[in-house]
C-alpha cells in the first residue's frame, strides 16, 4: 500500500506483518481489518466505541484517522439498531463488519440477525455480507455478562456462518475471507487470546485468506480424535502433549468453522482413531457437542470403538467468583482423564 | 420545520393523479380479494372490511412509491429508491411495477409457473422493496443502512452523497417500538435519507400544512429531525410533502418524521380512494365513465390474477390441498 504524506499512518498494531514481527492474535484480527479496509472501500466498521476510543480491546485503534467517521462509525448503545442499519448498508453494496463490545451483547440484535439477515437471501431479498466480530469466552474474572460463548444461539440459524478461530494465523485469514464473503459471517474471538503470548507469530506477507468451512488438525494422533474450536484447542493441545508421556496419542481437529461444519474432516479423524472426545467451553445442554455426536453416529458409527464423549462447560452461568469461574472451565486434567477413559475403553 | 401553518412550501410537479388513483383501485381491489375470493391468505387479513389505517397507509404507500419515480419493471428497474412497507399493503408495491399476480403469488402461494418467476416482493435491486418487514423497527433499521451518505466519487474527501432514498410506511403505534426508535436514531445520527411515514388513525384539525402534534413535534424535535403531518384524504398535498420529504432528505437535511391522518372534510367521507376518485371527476381530470373504466380495469386484473394464481397444482389456493411446490413445468 502507499501512502502519502497527508495519510495517516497505519496503525502500528495493524501491520506488524509488514515489517516482519509477530503479531498476537488481536493484532492478527486488526490487521486483517485494516487491509481489507484497504483493499475495498466497500468496508466499514461499526460498533461502539471502536472510533475515538479504539475498542474496548483497541483493535481498531487508529483506523479513524486513517478512515475517517464515514467508515469507522461509532454507534450509539443500541446492537439491534446499527446491526439492522449495517444490513441495509449490506443490501447496497457496503461490506460491513459490525463489532459487539462483549458478544454477550449480541442478544438485542437476535432478532434481526435471525429473521431478516440470515433469511435475506431465501426471501429473494439478496445477500447479506456482513461480519459481526467480538469477543466471547471466559477466563477474565468478568462474570455471566462478559464471558460468554454465542455460537449455539445461532447455530441453529440457516443463513449463518459461525467461525471461532484459535490461532493468530487463522484469526487473520479467516476474518478475510469472512469479510469477503456473500454470506452473513458471526466471528468469535475468545479474549483470553487475544494477547497471549504464546500465539504471537509472524504471519504471512501474502495476502493471508483462508476458506471458510474448513477444519484443520492441529495435532495429529492415532488414538483418539478430539474436536474442538477456540480457546479449548490449546487446552486440549496441552492436555494432548502430557498424553504422549502417557503413551496416548491424540489428535486435534480444530474446527475454525462451526457452522457449515465440516464432517469430511471430522470424519476422517473418527475414522482414523475410532474414539471421540468433543470438547467446548460453551456450556453442556444444547452444546455443538451433541450435534457433532449425532453426525458421527450417523456417518461414521461402525468406525467407533467407544461412546463418544464431551467435556464441556456445566449447565450455569459464567461465575464471577474466580475460583468458581476456574471450576467451571474445562481445564487440561478434566479433558486428560476423559481421554485416558476412552482409550482404555 | 417543514409544514408549519402559514409557511408556503416550494412547489413540487404532482404526478398524474389518474394515474394514482388506478394503482389505488387495483389496490384496495387485491386487499379484498382474500377474503372475497377465500384465499387461504398470508400476510393479508382475512378481515373484509378495509380499515382505516390500511387505506391511508396504503395511500401514502403509493404516494411514497409514486414520488421516489420509482423505477417499474417496465423501465428498467433501480436501486437508489427503497420503501418498505408491511406486507399486506398491495400498493406500494403496485406502484413500484409489481402486477397484481405477482403479489397475489407471493401472498398467498408460490409463484405460478410460466407466468412471472420473480419473487413477488423482488430483489433488491430490482424493485428496490427489500421487505417484506412485518414489524416496522427492522425496516427502519435497514432502510437507515441503504440510505446512509457515501463518499461522494466526484467530491473531495469527505464529500458526502446521498446515492439512495427510503420511505418507510408504518402504523403510528410503531413509535411505541425500541426498534423503530433504536433505528431512526442512527439515521437521525448518521443522516440517512430515510423519510418515516406514520399512519394515525385519530382525527386531526382540519386544514393543509398544519403543525405535527405536540407528541411528535417532541420526538422530531428529540432526534433533531424535522416533522410534517398531512392527510391522506388530499391526495395532491400527500404527494407534494412526500416529494418535498424526499428531496430534502436527498439533500442529506437528515431523516424525516412525517405523520399521515385521515382528517374527513365536511362529508365525513375518511376514504382516500373515494375522495381522490371524487376529485378526480369534479375537476375534470377523467370523467365519471373513464374513473369507472378504470375500476372495472382493476376488477378484470384482480380476476386474472385470480385465476392465474388459483392453479390448482400450487396448494396454496382456498384450501384446495397440502401445500406442495408445482409440479415442473406446470402451466398456470
Amino acid at each position: 500500500m502507499t501512502e502519502d504524506a497527508a495519510t495517516p499512518p497505519t496503525p502500528e498494531h495493524a501491520s506488524r506483518t509488514s515489517r516482519g514481527e509477530p503479531s498476537t492474535f488481536l493484532e492478527a484480527i486488526a490487521e486483517a481489518l485494516f487491509e481489507e479496509m484497504i483493499r475495498d472501500e466497500a468496508v466499514l466498521l461499526l460498533g461502539e466505541d471502536i472510533g475515538e476510543y479504539g475498542g474496548a480491546f483497541k483493535v481498531t485503534r487508529g483506523f479513524l484517522d486513517r478512515f475517517g467517521p464515514d467508515r469507522v462509525v461509532d454507534t450509539p448503545i443500541a446492537e439491534a439498531g446499527f446491526t439492522g442499519l449495517a444490513a441495509g448498508a449490506a443490501h447496497v453494496g457496503l461490506r460491513p463488519v459490525v463489532e459487539m463490545q462483549f458478544m454477550d451483547f449480541i442478544s438485542p440484535a437476535y432478532d434481526v440477525i435471525t429473521n431478516y439477515i440470515a433469511t435475506s437471501r431465501y426471501r429473494g431479498a439478496g445477500a447479506q455480507p456482513l461480519v459481526i466480530r467480538g469477543p466471547v469466552g471466559g477466563g477474565g474474572r468478568a462474570g455471566p455478562f462478559h464471558s460468554q460463548n454465542v455460537e449455539m444461539a445461532f447455530f441453529h440459524t440457516p443463513g449463518l456462518n459461525i467461525v471461532y478461530p484459535s490461532t493468530a494465523r487463522d484469526a487473520k485469514g479467516l476474518l478475510k475471507a469472512a469479510i469477503r464473503s456473500d454470506e452473513p459471517v458471526i466471528f468469535e474471538e475468545h479474549k483470553g487470546l487475544y494477547r497471549a503470548p504464546f500465539l504471537r507469530e509472524v504471519l504471512p506477507v501474502d495476502d493471508l485468506v483462508i476458506p471458510l468451512g474448513k477444519a484443520r488438525t492441529a495435532r495429529e494422533g492415532e488414538d483418539v480424535t478430539v474436536v474442538t474450536y477456540g480457546m479449548m484447542v490449546h487446552r486440549c493441545l496441552a492436555a494432548a502433549r502430557s498424553l504422549e508421556e502417557e503413551g496416548v496419542s491424540v489428535e486435534v481437529v480444530d474446527l475454525r468453522t462451526l457452522l457449515p461444519l465440516d464432517d469430511d474432516h471430522i470424519m476422517e479423524s473418527v475414522r482414523k482413531t475410532g474414539r471421540l472426545l468433543i470438547v467446548h467451553e460453551d456450556t453442556r445442554t444444547g452444546g455443538i457437542a451433541g450435534e457433532i455426536a449425532i453426525r458421527v453416529n450417523e456417518q461414521a458409527f461402525e468406525w467407533l470403538d467407544a461412546p463418544i464423549a464431551r467435556v464441556t462447560a456445566p449447565d450455569a452461568p459464567v461465575p464471577y467468583a474466580p475460583d468458581l469461574e476456574d471450576a467451571f472451565l474445562p481445564d487440561e486434567a478434566e479433558i486428560a482423564r476423559a481421554v485416558r477413559y476412552l482409550a482404555k475403553y | 420545520m417543514d409544514g408549519e401553518a402559514g409557511s408556503s412550501p416550494p412547489a413540487v410537479p404532482l404526478p398524474d393523479l389518474v394515474r394514482v388513483l388506478q394503482q389505488l383501485f387495483l389496490s384496495r381491489a387485491l386487499t379484498r380479494a382474500v377474503p372475497e375470493h377465500g384465499l387461504r391468505a398470508w400476510p393479508v387479513p382475512r378481515s373484509s372490511a378495509v380499515p382505516l389505517a390500511e387505506g391511508i397507509l396504503d395511500a401514502a404507500a403509493v404516494c411514497a412509491a409514486t414520488m421516489m419515480r420509482a423505477p417499474s419493471r417496465e423501465h428498467g428497474g433501480g436501486s437508489s429508491e427503497f420503501l418498505a412497507t408491511s406486507p399486506h399493503l398491495p400498493g406500494g408495491a403496485l406502484a413500484r411495477g409489481v402486477t397484481a399476480q405477482r403479489w397475489l403469488a407471493g401472498a398467498v402461494g408460490p409463484p405460478v409457473p410460466g407466468s412471472d418467476p420473480a419473487p413477488p416482493w423482488g430483489p433488491i435491486p430490482s424493485l428496490g422493496l427489500p421487505g417484506p418487514f412485518p414489524f416496522p423497527g427492522i425496516a427502519v433499521q435497514v432502510l437507515a443502512g441503504m440510505t446512509l451518505p457515501q463518499q461522494d466519487p466526484d467530491g473531495s474527501p469527505g464529500t458526502l452523497h446521498w446515492p439512495a432514498v427510503g420511505v418507510v410506511v408504518a402504523h403510528r403505534s410503531a413509535l411505541t417500538s425500541g426498534a423503530v426508535h433504536e433505528g431512526f436514531n442512527l439515521a437521525a445520527v448518521r443522516r440517512s435519507a430515510l423519510v418515516l411515514v406514520l399512519g394515525s388513525t385519530e382525527d386531526g384539525p382540519p386544514g393543509e400544512g398544519s403543525p405535527p402534534r405536540p407528541e411528535l413535534d417532541d420526538v422530531a424535535e428529540a432526534y433533531g429531525v424535522r416533522a410534517v403531518r398531512a392527510s391522506a384524504l388530499d391526495i395532491p398535498i400527500l404527494l407534494g410533502e412526500l416529494g418535498r420529504g424526499l428531496a430534502s432528505v436527498r439533500r442529506g437535511e437528515g431523516p424525516l418524521l412525517m405523520e399521515v391522518d385521515a382528517r374527513p372534510g365536511e362529508d365525513g367521507i375518511r376514504d382516500p380512494l373515494t375522495v381522490l376518485r371524487d376529485r378526480v371527476i369534479r375537476a375534470r381530470e377523467a370523467d365519471a365513465a373513464t374513473v369507472a373504466e378504470l375500476e372495472e380495469d382493476a376488477r378484470l386484473e384482480l380476476d386474472e390474477a385470480i385465476r392465474r394464481i388459483s392453479n390448482p397444482t400450487s396448494g396454496y389456493i382456498g384450501g384446495t390441498g397440502p401445500a406442495s411446490p408445482p409440479p415442473e413445468g406446470a402451466s398456470p
